[in-house]
């Protein structure tokens, strides 16, 4: 799927960093399967980006086009299409159930659009060493498990892209390393791209183009 | 996933709401459906019967058989001057006399030798009849009597009489062609004549044969005509009238059921209205205590909705979920109201026939449509209520 931002400005942004953004205000094109890193510094929008190319924040300028269609014509149904089959995210503040158990959560997105990898959920878990932890609330999870869990979750749909805001910041370099394998895999199985937005950091994902935003 | 769904949005949540929202709207939906089925099972019926003065309106009146009576000491019957003086009162519009039988008579039938149905004949001036039916006239000449048989006495004769006697059983069609004889005995002598059924009396319960007929086998076979009558039958213009009960309770009279349905019907009314009343205010609090928990669900899983929908789930899904066992509950709770209903109906009937009325048994389709019209609005109001929350929500 194409994604095309054309002179898109968030209220929330301030003018004088727009004018040294790679992303707000200018044109931008995404095409299909592409590994893109956006170099955010704090209070630059990155999540703001994330929110924005989901769906989730519609107030801005400009013109925001997925596969050309012209975002702002979406409807609830459109929005939940594309979230069910199009995009997948990891969120920073992960934006999980907290009551509900790890695999209570994974399921909440997974049995929407079931895929293959979705019927595998244990054995993706135990990659990243959740795999006996599933059956626990998510509110007794250390941060670094929840994140792993909201990982999980995006790993668990088919996508066209996948959209990580800071997803790494609670792991340390192993988990990293296994979480960044699958979701490379499943990058490669679904044909998709990706989008890491972070402080700068790649860690470790070859990217084929770097934005700063 | 539905049920994965439920337990995000209800994690947590108060039922009690729910609780006292099902009893109320149990409530409200068996009043209403009980309300619904006497309506048409006895006060319908009732109030047709009025509106047309099939019934209420003749009153058929016979002293009250007490002690003196039974003991000779009083006669039984009206003589000459009572009937006079019932005649004389305002609430009587026309008063005729019953003349009976002074002889005994008694149904037959050729295939059937042992059969004898004694049949109490009486006579009535023809404007007190409910129809006058083709053939109903008789004259020395003609060999068959015709005879206008009461409807109670013909459901009597099949539900009593024919099973017990192993009699056969007559449909109304099939008894005015069937050929019946009656046999008169009486004065030494004893004769079989062909009778035929003619029409049918809602209005008087008894076997009724023409004046003519009645006249002539009296003074044949009987001791003559007599000057005293067992029964008499008043046009009234108000059976509920307060003077016309204060009479017949002072003489010690009494009348047929049939008066007393002019009173139940505006006592019946009385009680339909306000069981339809309750029924319907207990429904329409159910309704709204319904809508307002959902509402409150709604508000309070506000978090868990709004980041479903951020994980792509749709408000039809949404709405299920929200909905929970709801529809399923309400349908059952209409189960347990027609059950109810059953129960009522069935003890009822019986209460209701001691009074004199009739009532059909099983519950009337009417009922069953309005039980799909109170589930089907309170399920379609509530879902569209909490789909309408839902998408004020997802703005």
């Amino acid at each position: 799927m194409q994604l095309r931002l054309q002179k898109v400005k968030p209220p929330n942004i301030p003018e004088a960093r727009i004018r040294q953004s790679g992303v707000w205000g200018t044109d931008l094109l995404l095409t299909g399967a592409s590994r893109v890193l956006v170099n955010a510094p704090s209070g630059s929008g990155k999540t703001t980006l994330i929110h924005l190319l989901y769906g989730l924040r519609r107030e801005f300028s400009g013109k925001y086009e997925l596969d050309g269609q012209d975002s702002a014509e979406f409807g609830r149904r459109e929005w939940s299409e594309v979230r069910q089959a199009r995009f997948s995210v990891v969120f920073q503040d992960l934006r999980l159930f907290p009551q509900a158990t790890g695999m209570e959560n994974i399921r909440l997105k997974s049995e929407l659009r079931p895929v293959s990898a979705g019927k595998d959920i244990p054995a993706m878990a135990k990659r990243l060493g959740m795999d006996d932890k599933l059956d626990r609330p998510v509110n007794t999870l250390s941060q670094g498990e929840r994140q792993r869990i909201a990982i999980l979750r995006a790993m668990c749909q088919p996508f066209d892209w996948l959209l990580l805001d800071e997803p790494f910041s609670h792991l340390d370099e192993a988990n990293i390393g296994f979480a960044r394998a699958l979701m490379l895999e499943r990058v490669e199985e679904e044909k998709a791209g990706f989008l890491l937005a972070g402080l700068g950091f790649d860690y470790g994902f070859q990217t084929d183009k770097a934005i700063n935003l | 996933m539905t049920r994965l769904l439920r337990q995000i949005i209800w994690r947590g949540q108060s039922r009690r709401s729910f609780v006292f929202a099902g009893i109320g709207f149990l409530l409200g939906l068996s009043f209403l459906l009980l309300a619904v089925q006497l309506y048409d099972r006895v006060y319908s019926g009732i109030r047709a019967d009025l509106e047309s003065g099939e019934l209420s309106r003749y009153l058929v009146l016979h002293k009250r058989i007490g002690n003196a009576q039974v003991m000779g000491k009083a006669s039984p019957n009206f003589n000459e001057a009572e009937v006079e003086e019932l005649r004389g009162q305002a609430f009587v519009q026309e008063l005729a006399p019953f003349r009976g039988n002074s002889f005994a008579a008694a149904m037959t039938m050729e295939q059937f030798e042992d059969m004898q149905v004694l049949l109490p004949l009486e006579s009535v001036e023809d404007a007190f009849l409910d129809t006058i039916p083709n053939g109903w006239s008789w004259s020395a000449e003609d060999a068959r009597i015709p005879v206008i048989l009461s409807s109670e006495f013909l459901n009597l004769y099949n539900a009593v009489l024919a099973p017990s006697m192993n009699y056969p059983r007559f449909t109304r069609e099939f008894i005015q062609q069937y050929p019946l004889e009656i046999l008169l005995i009486g004065n030494g002598q004893k004769r079989s004549m062909p009778i035929r059924v003619v029409g049918f009396s809602d209005r008087i319960l008894s076997v009724l044969v023409p004046g003519e007929f009645l006249s002539w086998a009296n003074e044949e076979y009987g001791s003559g005509e007599r000057a005293e009558y067992a029964r008499v039958i008043a046009q009234v213009s108000d059976p509920g009238d307060e003077a016309l009960k204060r009479f017949l309770e002072t003489k010690d009279y009494e009348t047929s059921q049939d008066a007393l349905k002019g009173t139940a019907a505006g006592a019946l009314q009385a009680l339909l209205a306000l069981l339809a009343f309750l029924g319907l205010l207990f429904f329409a609090l159910a309704t709204v205590i319904f809508l307002m928990a959902f509402e409150l669900t709604i508000s309070r899983s506000r978090q868990e909705i709004d980041l479903l929908i951020q994980l792509g789930h749709t408000l039809p899904s949404l709405t299920r979920a929200v909905a929970g066992m709801f529809v399923p509950v309400v349908l059952g709770l209409g189960g347990v109201s027609i059950l109810l209903l059953l129960v009522v109906v069935n003890l009822l009937s019986d209460a209701i026939s001691a009074q004199g009325l009739a009532i059909e048994s099983g519950i009337w389709s009417g009922v069953w449509l309005a039980a799909i019209v109170f589930l089907g609005s309170v399920m379609a109001l509530s879902l569209w209520r909490i789909h309408a929350s839902l998408v004020a929500l997802a703005r």
